[in-house]
């Protein structure tokens, strides 16, 4: 007997196998590679009784592995194609398209036609001229396949019931577009449209395994691995495809001309940006830790709440409002500005300012979290420590200099990768301020300013105007994958953590 | 001495509260344009009169139009946006709570092959962020979209799906907890007839309350704050998340919605920041494994 569970267990099972064979024979075949191990891997799990801990283990590590690593896979894969607009869908899809394109014979004869409806599912057509000479009469039963009708030219036929509205017709139309009808004498037609028909032929049939013949212009077309266009050498077919480019997304990062500025720009900013903002809010949150943590100061609970409200709103709310007091003309910002000293500074609108604007905000956004940390670490200082240190004659700045900054720098530097490679892609802190902007002049890709790593790929991929580059866009992500793996292997070297048997 | 000593504590008192001041600035500034009944960008710190103008708007109630006057009702849907996020939030707090406290429990509890390499493999990928694969989940669910429509792009199952690859971080959280609790406990009620599922859920979880609330509210927090992924996922108007939709009815006429937009912020901001500050004392703890608020 088949209990629920099992039941359950062989749907799962049999829904990854349809999943795995889709993936397949779309063409996606790293994607369909990966599923098929994860497939295998959860009929393991399920069906083998020893593997009994790994159930416990498996719907998390799964949406992990389906949501985050193959993601991961799928991005580096990405950004070695040429996926994009243009060239978005596989080359089998494209042969499919290219291979259903439809073509209206010029110079031949082309016809109206009415439908009526007969006993059961059987239709009598008539075929007439613009004009209305000629007539011609086919009937068919539309619940069978029809491959093709012949038709018999007639005088002006009479009919008894109404014939099928426009409307009726495109109701059938899916199973009447493949009909052939066949006049005695002449091309024979196809229904182009609900009441039209004309001689229409497939605009292309396959030749050999891959190549493509034009039926119209007699030219012999081939799929072009290296540009992703079915091509004749000269002319190119659009849709294209996406192909294997190798290492031409990165190469064109690196040395094409109207890229390789802007990305260095990028690249520099990205960095100074993450490093000014760490610094930043380490400084002024240790400073105000120290402040607000020091003995017999009254209302610590109070500050320390106060203090962290910035952090504790989120942050698309805070760096939206921020936009607003940033504003040039009216922003209250500039008000104030004014009030001083009589001018007014673009603050979003001048490369540099701009860039000030980002790390003030992001200042404001991030220093409770250093506040918190450290007044974390300073707590678990024991006293004993400073006692001890005032009993040998050291002074304030001393014991800080000597106890009191190696201890919290100890245990905070992993936290300090970690807050870097979280402003590397901090993309609400820049995006939502700046847009990237102001636009950088040069570039031949939407890039401003103030646009860091994540921005850039943002943009790329889903900011129209310039189309989507999706595998220039996964080469850059590529890179802040290379940067935060660097920064994550320093992490753990800092915190002992490859050492450390957990 | 005495007396320097409270002078110099006053003179403290002083600084941090001019401090904060100039910190929490922007937050009365925009809780007195949300009030101003004419609330443009350029408005005065302090409103001539107070108004509900701005809040009937966001809330989709009759208002008065400052302009012209005439009586009108919002045509942004603000509240099916707050809806939106707290539904997608919820959801994705709940999932992430089932798939991690499991997984949390086996790398805890049980002693198996790849037990140690899945714990370095979760340790290393929580700190890439997710959203650096942004195009590749965009594709995979404008894929997954083609067979099963309701979790493609522009749905909220597809966003959901996605956010639920974040395990790791919250599987090191939980699994650090149930480190904490003693197994004897389990080991008899296991002797006593409970079977593995039994001694997890009835045991384990009910003393792991806190560290799963953590969890969930956390991520809640998270899955409501996020910008980046509902931006490129969702596109219908009435499918937007309070994050996209609030960006983009600020950014195309900034200086005309003001207003709206500051007690709109405020509607969004205030339940996050009062669950933050009620558990901010658990997450500092959370932070320093995972290095930053995702």
């Amino acid at each position: 007997m088949i209990s629920i569970k099992n039941f359950f267990t062989l749907f799962v099972l049999s829904l990854g196998l349809f999943i795995v064979y889709k993936l397949l024979t779309q063409g996606y075949l790293l994607l369909g590679l990966v599923t098929t191990c994860l497939w295998a891997l959860t009929t393991i799990i399920f069906l083998v009784k020893r593997a009994f801990p790994y159930r416990f283990m498996y719907p998390g590590l799964l949406t992990f592995f389906l949501f985050m690593v193959i993601p991961i896979l799928f991005t580096i894969y990405i950004s070695f194609t040429n996926l994009g607009t243009g060239h978005l869908l596989s080359l089998t899809r494209v042969e499919e398209i290219l291979l259903s394109e439809k073509h209206t014979l010029e110079n031949t004869p082309s016809y109206n036609f009415h439908l009526y409806p007969q006993n059961n599912s059987l239709y009598l057509i008539h075929v007439y001229n613009e004009d209305e000479k000629e007539h011609f009469l086919g009937q068919f039963d539309l619940s069978k396949e029809n491959k093709s009708v012949n038709l018999k030219p007639m005088s002006l036929p009479e009919f008894i019931n109404a014939p099928l509205t426009r409307g009726e017709v495109f109701n059938y139309f899916d199973s009447l577009s493949t009909i052939d009808f066949i006049i005695p004498d002449r091309p024979s037609v196809k229904i182009a449209s609900t009441n039209y028909m004309a001689s229409i032929i497939n605009r292309f049939e396959l030749k050999g395994d891959d190549k493509i013949l034009d039926a119209v212009t007699q030219t012999l077309y081939w799929p072009d691995f290296t540009s992703g266009y079915y091509t004749n050498g000269k002319e190119n077919i659009a849709p294209g495809f996406f192909v294997n480019v190798g290492f031409s997304n990165f190469l064109k990062l690196f040395t094409n001309k109207s890229m390789k500025k802007p990305f260095a720009k990028v690249i520099t900013w990205t960095l100074l940006w993450s490093c000014c903002s760490v610094l930043l809010t380490f400084c002024l949150g240790i400073f105000l830790a120290l402040f607000v943590n020091s003995k017999h100061f009254k209302g610590k609970f109070i500050y320390r709440i106060l203090i962290i409200i910035p952090y504790s709103i989120p942050f698309f709310i805070s760096v939206l409002i921020f936009k607003g007091l940033y504003n040039k003309d009216y922003g209250i910002i500039n008000d104030i500005f004014f009030y001083f000293f009589n001018y007014k500074i673009d603050w979003l609108g001048n490369a540099l300012w701009a860039k000030v604007s980002c790390l003030l905000v992001n200042l404001w956004l991030g220093f409770p979290y250093m506040f918190l940390i450290t007044t974390g670490i300073l707590q678990s200082i024991p006293n004993s420590v400073y006692e001890a240190a005032s009993m040998d004659g050291a002074g304030k700045l001393v014991t800080f200099r000597k106890i009191t900054l190696p201890l919290v720098m100890s245990a905070v530097a992993p936290l300090l990768v970690g807050s870097f490679a979280f402003n590397l892609n901090n993309f609400v802190g820049i995006y939502l301020l700046t847009a990237g902007g102001p636009p950088m002049m040069e570039a031949s890709t939407p890039v401003g300013e103030t646009d860091i790593l994540i921005s850039y790929t943002y943009r790329l991929a889903f900011e129209g105007g310039r189309g989507q580059d999706f595998g220039m866009a996964s080469a850059i992500a590529l890179i802040i994958f290379i940067i935060i793996a660097f920064l994550t292997l320093i992490n753990f070297k800092l915190s002992g953590m490859l050492n450390d048997k957990r | 001495m005495i007396k320097q000593r409270a002078a110099i504590e006053l003179a403290k008192h002083l600084i941090l509260i001019t401090f904060l001041m100039l910190i929490l600035f922007p937050i009365f500034y925009i809780i007195s344009i949300s009030l101003n009944p004419i609330g443009s960008i350029g408005s005065d710190i302090i409103p001539p009169h107070l108004s509900l103008t701005h809040w009937r708007y966001i809330l989709g109630l009759p208002y008065t139009d400052g302009i012209t006057g005439e009586i009108k009702t919002s045509s942004f849907p603000m509240l099916i946006w707050l809806f939106n996020s707290i539904k997608i939030s919820v959801i994705t707090a709940f999932l992430m709570l089932f798939l991690s406290t499991t997984s949390a429990y086996a790398l805890s509890r049980f002693n198996f092959k790849g037990k140690k390499f899945s714990l370095l493999t979760l340790m290393i990928v929580q700190m890439f962020p997710n959203i650096m694969a942004m195009v590749a989940f965009y594709l995979m669910l404008d894929f997954i979209g083609q067979y099963v429509p309701s979790l493609g792009t522009d749905t909220h199952g597809g966003l959901i799906l996605v956010y639920l690859g974040m395990t790791p971080f919250n599987i090191w959280l939980i699994k650090g907890y149930f480190d904490t609790i003693p197994k004897s406990i389990e080991e008899s009620a296991i002797m006593d007839g409970c079977t593995r599922f039994q001694a997890f859920y009835k045991i384990v979880i009910p003393l792991s309350t806190p560290i799963l609330a953590v969890v969930a509210l956390l991520t809640f927090i998270n899955t409501f704050s996020d910008f980046i992924l509902p931006s490129i996922i969702l596109k219908t108007q009435d499918k937007l998340t309070f994050a996209v939709g609030i960006q983009i009815f600020v950014s195309e006429a900034f200086s005309n919605r003001w207003g709206q937009f500051a007690a709109a912020s405020i509607l969004g901001a205030f339940p996050i920041s009062a669950i933050f500050l009620c558990i901010h004392k658990y997450i500092v703890g959370g932070l320093t494994v995972g290095g930053s608020k995702g």
